[in-house]
Parts: C-alpha cells; structure tokens; sequence
C-alpha cells in the first residue's frame, strides 16, 4: 500500500524545472496499477520520484509530507532502503544500466543489497523464466534493441522483487514490437500481484492493464478515472485534456492536412542505395524517389535500417549508389550540405551560447530574417537565452529554426514526438504543415497520432529495403493502422557479429580453413628461402669487390645454396599455390551451397520475382568473379608480401638505414595507394550507377526502336541516349581525376625505389659507412621489392571487393524465409477458407481484406478486371508468397503450419503459363504423378482433350517437348498442363485462366472435363470469359483487392452493376473473337 | 553560485563523496579519457604533436576537469580523475602512475587550499593536474641509460653527456613546460566556456 | 570513427583467467617496463604475456602482437651492432625500439583485462580484493562510460556536418578556440545529461557506498591462475636481479 499525506514537493537547485506537486493525498492498494497521466509538466514523473525516494534524495527541494510504502516512510528512508521495496524503470533505455552485460544488470539490484550468491542465481533463475528472458542474457547492452533493454530493465527490477513497481514513461523510446514486449511484461508483473504506478503519455496500451488512470494538472491530482471511463472520453474531450489516444483503432486523420502532392519534379531520388557497416550490407534499395513539399513518414520496426537510410541519405555516413537532391546527383558531402537531421537526442546538436546565435552559426540569413523564424516557430522571447536551459520542445523547435535558417531542402527527424504529451506532439504537427511549402519532412516515427496529424505519405521500411511508399489517402491510411494494429512477431535482435575483413571470407572456408593456414605457412617458408639466394650472391660479389679471384671451390657452396634454396622456393612455392587454390574453390563451394540453401527457403513468389536474370548472375557470373579474385588474392597476395618483408627485414641486416629509406618510401607509397583507394571508393557507388544507367538507357533504346522509327519520336529518345553516355563519362572522367594522381605517385615510388637508395648508399659507401658489397647487396635487393608490391595492391584492393560481393550476395537473400510447418495435411475437409487476408506487392496494396469460403465438392469463380487480384489469390493459395495479414486455411488447418510438401499434395494449380521440361510429353504430362502408370498418363490425357493432337506429333507420346514445343499452340499447351492436373487427382484444384487460350469447340470439351472432376474436389476458377463459369456454385467478384459481390451467376445479374457490366464485356469479347477467327 | 543558497533541506551536506559523486567522477574521467586518446591519436599522424601532447591535452580537457570538480565541489574528484587517468594512460610504468597520482593530489590540495569556494584555485588546480600528462613520457628517462650507453659507443663520453644534457633532461623541462602552458591556455577556454554555457544553463 | 571495444568477451578462451591473475601480469609488466633488460628475457616476457592472451581467447591479437616483438627486436639489435651513423637518426630508431619493446606488454595486458573480462567480472574480482565500494564505483563508471561517450562523439561529429563545422586539420588550425568549443559543449551538455540520469537510475536501485555489495558473477583462482601468477612474478623478480646485478657491475 502507498500513501500520500499531504504531499508538496518543488525542486530547488540545479533542477529548478518547476514540475512540483502540491497537496497530494491519495492510497494505492496492494496489487494495483495506477496510471499518472496529464500534459507535460503536470507533475507525473515528480509523483514516482516521491515513491521511489529520488525526490528528495537525489533530486533536491522543499518537501512537505510523507510518502509511505506499506510501514516504510521513503521520504525519509535511505534510497538503499527504499530500493528494496520499490523497483524503477526509466524512460532512457540508454541511461538508466550500470553494466555492459544484461545478466550483470539482472542481478544488479541484488548485489547492491549485499545478497548472498546461491539467492542470487536462484531469482535470476526465476526471472529468466518468468519473464522470458534467456536469449538476452549475457549480451552486449549496447548491441540490444530499445524494447530488449526495456525488458532487462524490467527483469531487473524484479529479480530484486520489491513490492512496488515504478514506471516512468517506459514506451517513450519504442516501437510497436517493443511495446507489445513492455506490454506482455507488465502484464506478468500484474499478475504477480505487484503493485504498478505508471506515468505514460501513451494510453492505448494500457487500457486493459491499469486500473486507475490518475489525471493531473499542475501539480494537483484533478481526476480520476477507470478504464471504462477512460475509453468512454471522446476524442475531443481527451484533447481538451491533452491525452493521447486510448485506442488506436479509433484514430482518425486530422482535415487539416493538405493536398497530397504527387507527381512533378521528385526532390530526392536514389537508384541502387547501398550502406555496409562492419561485415554486412544493412541497405539494399533499388530505387526511391520522394515528391516535394511532402511529409513523409518512415516506419518500419526497430532494426529495420530507418537510421541507416536516414544517414546515408543525408550524407553523414559512406554508402554507395547515386542519390540525386532536385534532379542533380549529389557527394556526401553536398548532401549534407542541404540537408538536416534533427536527432532525437537534440542536445548533441546545439553548438551556441545563445538562441539567436544558435540559429545565425554558419547561417547565411541576416539577422532580421533569423528573428523572423525564430518567431514562425515561437521561440522570439526565448532569443537570448542559453539552448541548455530550453525545454525539450523548444530544443527541437530550435534545432529545426537552424536548419531553416541554413536553407536546407530536406529535413528529416528521428523519432521527434517520442515522449512529447498530445499538445506537444499537435503542436509539431502544426508546425510541419506550416513549413510544407518551404521543406520536404521524412520523419522516423513510430507515433501513428503523428502521422495521422501531418503526414502525406508513408515509407515503409523493412529489413533495409523498401517494403512499400504510398500516399496517405483513405486507403493508404487503412493500411497504415493495420500496420500499427496487427500483431508483430515476437524476435530476439541476434548477436551481432564483427568480421574483419578476412573474417568474412573466411567464415565460408569451412573446415577447409587449414588449407589457408597451410598455404599461408607454405608461402612464408617459401618467402624466407627466395632471400638466401640474395645472400649468396652477396658473398660471391664481396669476394669479387675485395678483389679476390673468384676460385670454384671458394664459390661452391654459394652456388649451391642459390640452387638448393631457388629449387626449395619453387618447391614450396607451388606446394603453397595448391593449397591456397583448394582453399579459394573449397570457399566458393561452401559459397554456393550456402546460397542455395537459402535460395531454397525464400517464397517461390520472391524468386520469381528476382527473375531468373538476377538469379542466375547471383550464381553464376558474381560468384565467378568472387573465384577469380579468391584464386589469386590469396596464394599471389600472399607471397608478394610475405617475399618483401622478408627481404626488407634482411635488408636490416644488411644496412638499416638503406631499409629505414626504402620502408620510408613503401610507407609512402602504401599511403598514396590507400589514398587512391579511399577517395576512388567514394565515388565508386555513382560510377557504377551511372554505368547501371547507361545499359537500362541502352536496352530500352534497342528495344523500343520499333516504336520510336514507326512513330518518328527519334529526337526525345536520341537525347536520353545521348545524356545518359554523357552522365556516364562526366561520372568516369570524374573518377578517374581524383585517382590518377595518386596512381601516378604510388606507381613512381614503388617501382623507383632505387632511384631514391641508389644515390643514398652511395653517399654512404663515400663517407665509408657502408662496405661496397653491401651496397650492392641492398640495391639487389631494392630491385626486387618494388615490382612484387606493385603487383600485390590490385590485390589488396580486391578484398574489400570480395567483400562487397559476398555480402551483396548474402543481402539479396536475406529476405524473411517463407513460413511454413512441418506438420503434414491435418485439415477436416477441403474446403478453402480466406479470412481478412491482405496482400501487398511492394508498394501496391493487391488484396485489402478478402474473406471467403470455396466449398469442397463446389466450384468457385474468381471473375473482375485485370489486377484485381485474381491471380495473386490463386498464388497465395500454392503458398508462393506469405500473406501480409490474415489468414488461410484447408480444412480448418493454417497454410502455415503445412509443410509444402503436404500442401503440394492437396492443391494443383494450373498457371498461364506452362513450362514444359525437356522430355517427352508422356514424362511432361507424368510430373503431375510420378508413379502413374503409362496407360494412366494417357488416360489422363484423353480426359483434357490432348490426345488428338498429341497423336498427330512426329513421334506421339514420345516426342521431345523440345521438338514439339514450338509446335504447340497456347490451348495446346494448357491442355498438357489441364492433363498434368488430372494426373496429379488433388482434391484442390486451381485454375487460373486455364481456358484463356481455347477455341469454343475446344472450351466446351474442357468445361465438360472440369465439370467432369469436380465432384469431391474444390475447385477454384479465376475466369476472363464469363460464358466459362455461369454454372459455377459461387461467383466472387472482386474489384481493386476487394470483394465487391458474390452470388450465382443469376443473382449476380439480378443484384450487381459491376457484375452486368462485366459480363456484357465479356460476352462482347467473345462475339469479337469469334469472327476474328480461331485465337492461338 | 548564488543558485546554490537554495535550500537543501535533505540533502546532508557532508564532505565526503557520495554515491553520486563517485559515479560523475569516474563518468568525467571516462569523458576526459576518450577526449585525451581522440587528442592524441587524432595527431598522432605528425609525430612532433606526439611529443607536444601535453600541450593539446591540456588545451582541449581543461574544461572536463574543471566541470568534474565545479559540480562535485568536494574533497576527492580530482583525485580520481588522476587514479583513473594514471591507470589507463601511464601504465606503461609503475613510477609514472605515482607521478601522476601525485600531480592529482597536489591538484586536490591547491583546491582545499580555497575550501572549495574561491573560483581561481578550482581552475588554477589543473596546472598541477595537467603535469600527469608528462608522466607517460617518464618511460623515456628510465630507460635513458640506454641511450647513453649507446651513444657513448658512437661519439665518445663527452658528446654523449652533452647529449643526455640536452637532448634527455631538455625534453623534460619541455614537457613540464608545455603541460603548463597548455593547462593555462585550457583554463583560460574552460573559465570562459564555464561563464559562456554552463552557468547560464545551470550544470555547475 | 572511434571505437575502442571495451566488451569483454572470453568466449573462444581455452582457460579463463581469473581478472586479479591479469591485474598481476599487468603489475608485473608495470614494474617490468622500469628496467632495461635485454635479449631473451624480453623474448620470453613478451611471449609469456602474448601466451596467456592467446589461451584466454585471443590468438590472432597475441600473434601479431609477438610477430611485431619479434621485428622491434631484430631491428634493435641489428642497429645495435652496426656501424656508425648519424646521433639523431640512431637516437629516434632507438627511442621507437624501446619504447615498443618495454611498453607493449603493459599494453598487452591492459588489452588483456579490458578484451577479455566482463565488467561484472572485472568488479567481482576487486570486490573479492576486499577494495572498497568507493574505489570500484568509479573505475566500474569509466568503463560503462565510454561507450556512451564514444556514442555521443559519434553523433555530435554527424551534428557538426549538418552544421558546416569541419574537424579536418586545416579549420582546427584556423580556428582552435572555436573548434574545441563547438566539441566541448555538445558533448559535455549531452553526456552530463546522461550521467545525471544514470546516477539517479543506480541510485534508485540501491547502489550506495555505504552498503557493503556481493557480486554474483563467481572469481575463483584456479591452479593455472597460480602457474601464471608464479610464472610472472619468477620472471619479473629475474628481470629485477639481473639489471641491479648488471648496474653494480657498472653498466
């Protein structure tokens, strides 16, 4: 129980922000859970303070009263004393852990009260359990996500188990994913009996948590409310009293929201985004392009690459790929230039002692116009006052009056309503509007209120791509709710893996990694043995310079160990080689198969979707080049580095400053090629959008001749030829002018380092530090470095491009596998049932809520126009994509649960289109059952219609589909795959347009068939020809992803516009073709 | 400073550290760290700004000492500040670590000196403190006799006394030098910096 | 553009050392670094500190660590027993050679506490050295602390692009007042927020000097601790007799 006696409290101090309560009298019983709520500085997080003790023994002030947790008065009480009845969660996620390791911070809580160890292990044990924590433990804090630290916060507090539980705004910092977390576990602290006091501004949820929702206002408790009487506020009512929301179905789009602009000039553009940290590809966008003067609202769960997208496109950190500001492709650096990014933690940008000297800092405007905005954005009487001692708002407001003033373009916002109360957050949304005509926005929000408040557009990202961008219209606001209503997969961020820049290539080496160790060994032996011959030398020119005559005996031994040591390098030389080379295919064949794996998981509908073009480049032509280099930067890298530094270290011997000379050089030389590499690397991402450019711009020229010649449109199409090779050479000559003065220089150094040791050592030999011989040793041996490692920087430069490769490879297959069970059919019948499923391809929305039933033993028709998402039903029924939301069932039982190879065996599905593989069309037909018989196969195709033509093909049954293939019309060949289906016997059977292609005689032959297979079975038809499905049980007509009747074909005529229309086009289609002949 | 008259009415006033305390400390000393190796490191690629670290340091980190002890305002901070500094920064040798141990303290008792009121000691003290940025060198003149020894070979006895005369015991009272100088011109920016931003937006 | 790794992670260690075994390399390589020792003895130092991060999980650190060892002394000794040159040029090389040769394995076993010891384990250990709470708040502090302030570093250099505040060499040359300031306050503003918040959170769960802590993660000496331990020590206390031995014989 806790009790308030007459409580005032007011800050003095450091913390004069004036958030004080007075007169506070209130009881909360044990096993409560007391919401706070009121606008910002109403005195919410002053309340928990006062429980938890940090008011005044931490914050201080004037105190009046006591504060009492069950007998202990904790405002008087130690705060070690008060901790062991109360536990505290923050808001900053970021702020509020001592330790570096989740399970240290577990337990923290516990070792501050002095617990013995065996206690200890025992309630983390149970915490563990009870709150579902054992894959957070021991991992990096710093690597968990917000709502995972919001959950160790949490498990913390209760390993400690206090009585009362304090939260202040603990979902200011999350997303939906982590709220349904925070949510889940305050739900078990509930029902452990604890007893909560929650101050939040997010209500929604809450609502089936709290039991009383305490409203306060300036420090004085002015209502009280249950959740009933809560939720029965209407939205008006709840924005007189500055609450947010209580339930987010409910929300509504605010009317002040302009005119959705689309079309004209896009003000950001980007083609082929890409951002790598540490060893993975994070972005992978193919194209995205924002209108002006919109306000867009990114979302997309935690983890997703929002911030990623967010930086690379503003230019603050490296990514490759072209991105263009107003139609112009722009550097890092310039963007950054243009653009602004108001951070969520708003200090960290705030560089001046002064309001107005915060926003004129670097500021092109004049002082009048800086006061002007300063006053658009109501910070005028705040002008000369420190931006440290600014409210949190005002901060922002600040922040976003610098970037104005600095005539940014875009401005983007992170996260920029977390922990702001309903005023704050309208009020922002006001302030957005007001500047539509002088900005674009792209805010990071997870806040739907906000979006609903200004926004004109959502960017939907997920897993570094983007999942879709539609305007913000009335359906666009349906599919956004659903978005922040539908329920989120439960996930544990994985552990996050730092690979050097070997590491990664590595990591696909296997077991066979030793061949590398063996190879490096093998090489560096190999390295060690080139350098004894130099010494011979050495000693055969020192006895020569001495002006000794040169004996054979005396010059025996030298010779010999050049040719012993010159054959053991060869030796191990290629023993080396071999190894690296087992190494490199062992590593591109752990490569392969890794891909293929995960090829094999992705919906079939995803790999469709890439095109067999982008597959089969993946596979065979990237890998290929991946071969390339592995083959040869390893074994040849190797030793033209290990043989330099070899020599170089006897160079040392030799004559040590000869090597400090050249080792100054190299080190000049390696400093001018990294030079080279790094400026080269920031302009690669355009150069190669801009060679992408140039061959899109090239094949659609080819292609499209025909059209242009036929329709004289020459000129407009030339010119987009001709400005497309011309970007590519401004973007190629550019590239090459910032390189190729550093090549010019690494490539003198390198190979001319005796041009510089020549003169050095002679100089020495004079001034008689250095003996001839060896002199001439060390120029022998300056002789060979050079080339070696000039040789080896291409190689060195290709790593990083492996690199790039292998995780370009990794992320284009990184997409969410398809889900899908184990469990064999365990469905009741096989009756097929939709329910509110909805769909999108990228940023189309196809199906928005489609809720039917087809029957067994019945025969559904799929009838509308073109795109309204006939085929895609049908696709989503074969499993080749997961659906958005919703749900499917046979027989009761989810698609989801069902292996595929399960529902292979209950569902047969003829496409448009028919592959036919190259065998004969007996074993065409038998893929529908691979044990049928012959006489079945026939039988089969005596059923769909196919034996009279098959029959009349040069070698019947058998001949080559390949032969017959160009030889078979489109009816033709649908009927082979009608015939497939027959075969196969699945009790479900979809068919999609599988008459499109047939002459009435034939249709009607066909219909029989289908008529004839329909008993027992479901049937799905998706129709064009209307005239094909009149007698079918049921008819849903869908129009634009909805249902807009269903019936029979007589009620339809009866009730349905849309039907009749429909249907008269058909029929009008049909009369058409009929006198055009027979259609192939 | 007058804020500061505001009543505390439960906060006992004690002079030893507290909790609090510790952690602002040890979290200053952590700010002062980084600074110090991104100081270092980031002009390490010219190695005569290696030898004038001192100097750098000292410009730069002024202003994180003097918040450290303005907002303990206590007996102590300094002190950790220079244990922390000693353990990450001198390790290379035990003697540096007491050296720079000892610059801390004298840092502490120049404060104490001014019963942690007068403004001019706080920020005087970090003349003494900033002298724990000469103790990494201290690894040179251990190993001096070395250096001697080997330049005795070379040159003979007298030319390497010259030497070690100048080139040895110089760099030291070159570096003591620099540390004060630098830790001058730091204050000078950490005074100004202190009445520009931190008063006005009442952190110390 | 900082990263200093400060995540203890000792996962792939063949033995875990306890952290007051390398608290005592680190002394020893402390004390060790006074003296001028040469030849073997650096060779088997070294290897001894590089042998242990190995086992303890990091061999790739360990074997370059003792391949750079292994040049720094060639080089060393070939300038050595060369001939004449030029003072200055042999006064760098040397100054270099030392100073990697005698403060790198101090920097090994710095590498060694801060790589492969949790910071749970890290206070555990100090706290079973009986030190008081007081002392290991704050170095607990300094290392839960640099991350945050290399987190903010990294974001505040971001805030200065959008700002047109360059940190290249040239404006920090022409501007250095107002270079530090633009670094200072932002950095100083944002991390004392932090600090105040997280005081306050520790605070609020009972961290307090006045109350004597437990630790839960469990440091125990085992036999290799001791071996390791015995190692040093024998070693650092031959390196120790040897100089003086040397020094009395007039050096």
């Amino acid at each position: 129980m806790i009790q308030f006696k007459n409580v005032s409290f007011h800050y003095g101090g450091e913390n004069g922000t004036g958030e004080g309560v007075d007169h506070l009298n209130l009881t909360i019983q044990s096993g409560e859970v007391v919401v706070l709520c009121g606008p910002s500085g109403c005195g919410k997080t002053t309340m928990t303070r006062l429980v938890n003790g940090l008011a005044p023994h931490f914050f201080p002030g004037e105190l009046e009263g006591e504060v009492w947790v069950d007998d202990l008065c904790v405002s008087t009480a130690s705060l070690s004393e008060t901790s062991k009845r109360v536990g505290s969660v923050f808001q900053n996620p970021k702020s509020q852990f001592f330790n570096l390791d989740s399970t240290g911070e577990l337990v923290f809580g516990c070792e501050n009260q002095g617990m013995g160890r065996e206690e200890m292990q025992q309630r983390l044990e149970q915490t563990v359990a009870d709150m579902k924590l054992s894959a957070l433990l021991g991992r990096n804090i710093f690597e968990l996500s917000g709502g995972e630290k919001q959950q160790i916060a949490c498990g913390s507090v209760y390993t400690a188990q206090p009585e009362v539980y304090v939260l202040d705004e603990p979902s200011s910092n999350l997303d939906r994913k982590a709220i349904t977390r925070l949510h889940e576990t305050m739900r078990r602290i509930k029902d452990a009996g604890k007893t909560m006091i929650v101050s939040e501004h997010r209500l929604y949820y809450l609502m089936d948590l709290a039991d009383r929702f305490l409203y306060l206002e300036d420090g004085i408790i002015t209502g009280s409310y249950t959740p009933e009487g809560l939720r029965a506020l209407s939205d008006g009512a709840l924005a007189a009293l500055g609450l947010r929301c209580t339930d987010l179905g409910t929300l509504k789009q605010s009317p002040l929201i302009g005119e959705i602009p689309h079309g004209g000039k896009p003000v950001l553009e980007t083609v082929d985004l890409s951002c790598n940290r540490g060893s993975h590809q994070i972005l992978d966008i193919d194209r995205m392009s924002i209108p002006a003067h919109s306000i867009v609202a990114m979302i997309g769960d935690n983890g997703s690459g929002k911030s990623t997208l967010t930086e690379s496109l503003c230019g603050v950190i490296p990514s490759s790929g072209s991105i263009a500001f107003d139609g112009t492709y722009l550097t890092d650096r310039e963007r950054a230039k243009r653009s602004f990014l108001v951070m969520q933690d708003v200090n960290r940008q705030l560089f001046a002692d002064s309001v107005i000297e915060e926003v004129m800092l670097n500021a092109p405007t004049s002082r009048q116009e800086a006061e002007q905005t300063l006053d658009s954005l109501g910070l005028k009487e705040q002008m000369e006052r420190h931006p440290a001692s600014l409210s949190g708002g005002q901060k922002q407001r600040l922040a976003i009056a610098s970037a104005l003033c600095a005539g940014k373009d875009i401005l983007f916002y992170d996260e920029p309503t977390s922990g702001l109360d309903r005023g704050g957050m309208e009020r922002f949304g006001a302030l957005l509007r007001q500047m539509q005509d002088r900005v674009t926005s792209v805010i990071i929000t997870h806040d739907p209120e906000l979006i609903l408040q200004c926004c004109t557009h959502i960017l939907h990202v997920e897993n570094g791509r983007i999942l879709s961008f539609y305007p913000l219209d009335a359906e666009g606001v349906a599919r956004m709710r659903w978005y922040f209503l539908s329920e989120c997969e439960d996930s544990t961020l994985k552990k996050r893996e730092k690979l050097g820049m070997f590491g990664k290539v590595l990591q696909y080496a296997g077991n066979e990694k030793k061949y590398t160790y063996w190879a490096v060994a093998f090489m560096v032996i190999g390295a060690l043995c080139s350098a004894v011959p130099y010494y011979g030398v050495y000693t055969l020119i020192g006895r020569l310079l001495q002006g000794n005559t040169l004996r054979l005996e005396d010059a025996l031994p030298a010779v010999i160990s050049v040719l012993v040591f010159g054959i053991l390098y060869a030796v191990t030389y290629t023993v080396g080689l071999q190894f690296s080379h087992r190494a490199a295919y062992h590593t591109l064949e752990h490569l392969r198969v890794s891909l293929q794996e995960k090829l094999e998981q992705q919906p079939l509908g995803n790999v469709q979707e890439m095109g067999t073009g982008t597959v089969k480049k993946r596979f065979t032509d990237d890998i290929e080049s991946i071969e390339l280099m592995l083959a040869h930067v390893i074994p040849e890298g190797i030793s033209n580095l290990a043989v330099p530094a070899v020599i170089l270290l006897l160079l040392v011997a030799v004559d040590w400053q000869m090597a400090l000379l050249t080792a100054i050089l190299l080190l000049f030389g390696f400093g001018a090629s990294r030079q080279m590499y790094s400026v080269g690397m920031d302009r690669m991402g355009s150069y190669f959008a801009a060679s992408k450019r140039l061959n899109n711009t090239i094949i659609e020229y080819v292609s499209g001749m025909e059209v242009v010649r036929v329709f004289n449109r020459q000129g407009k199409s030339d010119q987009r030829f001709v400005d497309a090779v011309n970007g590519y050479r401004d973007f190629a000559l550019a590239w090459y002018q910032v390189c190729w003065p550093w090549m010019a220089l690494y490539g003198s150094l390198l190979t001319n380092i005796v041009l510089y040791s020549l003169p050095f050592g002679a100089l020495m030999v004079v001034l008689g530090h250095l003996s001839l011989s060896r002199y001439a040793l060390a120029l022998c041996l300056s002789f060979a470095i050079g080339p070696m490692l000039l040789r080896t920087l291409p190689l060195i430069g290709a790593i990083p491009q492996v690199n790039y490769k292998i995780q370009a490879l990794e992320k284009a297959l990184d997409r969410p596998p398809l889900k899908c069970g184990a469990s064999a059919f365990a469905g009741t019948d096989h009756s097929v049932c939709f329910d509110q499923v909805r769909f999108a391809y990228k940023s189309d929305e196809v199906l928005k809520g489609i809720s039917f039933t087809a029957h067994e033993g019945q025969m559904t028709a799929l009838v509308g126009e073109s795109g309204s998402g006939k085929s895609t039903i049908a696709r989503l029924l074969s499993h080749y994509y997961d659906v958005s939301a919703g749900k499917i069932t046979i027989g009761g039982q989810s698609l989801q649960d069902m292996s595929l190879d399960a529902l292979n065996g209950e569902v047969a599905y003829v496409s448009q289109e028919l592959f036919l593989f190259p065998e004969s069309i007996l074993e065409n037909i038998r893929i529908g059952r691979p044990d049928a018989t012959d006489e079945e196969v026939k039988q089969a195709a005596r059923m769909a219609q196919c034996e009279d033509f098959i029959l009349q093909l040069p070698q019947g049954y058998d001949t080559p589909a390949g032969l017959a293939g160009s030889k078979l019309s489109g009816g033709q060949r649908q009927r082979i795959a009608f015939a497939r289906v027959l075969l196969k016997d699945a009790p479900i059977i979809v068919l999609d347009e599988a008459t499109a292609f047939l002459d009435p005689e034939n249709e009607q032959k066909m219909n029989a068939a289908i008529a004839g297979i329909v008993r027992n079975k479901t049937v799905l038809v998706i129709a064009h020809k209307l005239s094909s499905i009149v007698h079918a049980d049921q008819i849903i007509l869908l129009q634009r992803g909805k249902i807009a009747a269903r019936g029979t074909h007589e009620a339809l005529m009866r009730e349905s516009e849309d039907y009749r229309s429909l249907w008269a086009a058909s029929e009008e289609s049909q009369l058409w073709r009929l006198k055009g002949g027979e259609s192939t | 400073m007058a804020k500061k008259a505001i009543t505390q009415t439960t906060q006992p006033s004690d002079k030893k550290m507290r909790t609090r305390d510790l952690i602002y400390a040890g979290a200053f000393g952590a700010i002062y760290i980084v600074l110090m190796l991104i100081v270092v490191l980031g002009t390490s690629a010219i190695p005569i700004l290696y030898i004038v670290a001192p100097f750098t340091v000292g410009v730069v980190c002024a202003t994180v000492y003097e918040l450290c002890v303005l907002k303990v305002h206590k007996f102590g901070p300094a002190l950790i500040l220079g244990v922390l500094f000693a353990l990450v920064a001198c390790s290379g040798n035990v003697l540096g670590m007491a050296l720079a141990v000892l610059a801390a303290l004298a840092a502490e008792l120049i404060i104490m000196m001014g019963k942690y009121k007068s403004k001019k000691l706080f920020l005087l003290s970090f003349l003494a403190f900033n002298l724990n940025m000469v103790c990494p060198y201290t690894m040179l003149y251990f190993h001096r006799d070395e250096f001697m020894a080997r330049s005795v070979s070379f040159y003979g006895q007298a030319f390497a006394d010259e030497l070690a005369k100048y080139a040895i015991n110089g760099l030291a009272f070159i570096q003591i030098a620099l540390a004060l100088v630098g830790a001058a011109v730091g204050v000078l920016i950490a005074s100004r910096l202190i009445r520009k931003h931190f008063e006005r937006a009442n952190i110390v | 553009m900082m990263d200093f790794s400060i995540y203890g992670d000792d996962s792939n260690a063949l033995i875990r050392f306890d952290p007051r075994t390398k608290l005592f390399i680190f002394l020893a390589c402390g004390v060790t670094s006074l003296y001028t020792y040469s030849g073997l003895y650096i060779l088997l130092f070294a290897g001894a500190v590089c042998a242990v991060l190995a086992l303890n999980g990091k061999p790739i650190t360990a074997l370059k660590a003792f391949l750079i060892f292994a040049v720094a002394m060639y080089i060393k000794e070939t300038v050595d027993h060369a001939g004449s040159s030029s003072s200055v040029v042999v006064l760098i090389v040397s100054v270099l050679t030392t100073l990697v040769l005698y403060s790198l394995p101090t920097i090994l076993s710095i590498l060694l506490i801060v790589q492969t010891t949790r910071i749970s384990q890290f206070l555990s250990a100090l706290t079973a050295m009986h030190l008081p709470v007081r002392a290991v708040i704050p170095v607990a502090m300094l290392f839960r602390f640099i991350p945050t302030v290399q987190d903010e570093w990294n974001g505040i250099r971001k805030a200065m692009a959008f700002r047109g505040i360059s940190l290249s060499f040239g404006s920090v040359l022409r501007h250095p007042g107002k270079t530090i300031e633009y670094v200072l306050v932002p950095l100083l503003f944002s991390t004392i927020g932090v600090m105040e918040e997280l005081a306050a959170a520790a605070l609020a769960r009972g961290m307090d000097v006045d109350v004597k802590r437990s630790a839960y993660e469990q440091v125990r000496l085992s036999g290799a601790d001791y071996i390791v331990m015995l190692l040093f020590a024998a070693l650092s206390a031959a390196i120790v007799i040897m100089v003086t031995a040397k020094g009395a014989e007039g050096f």
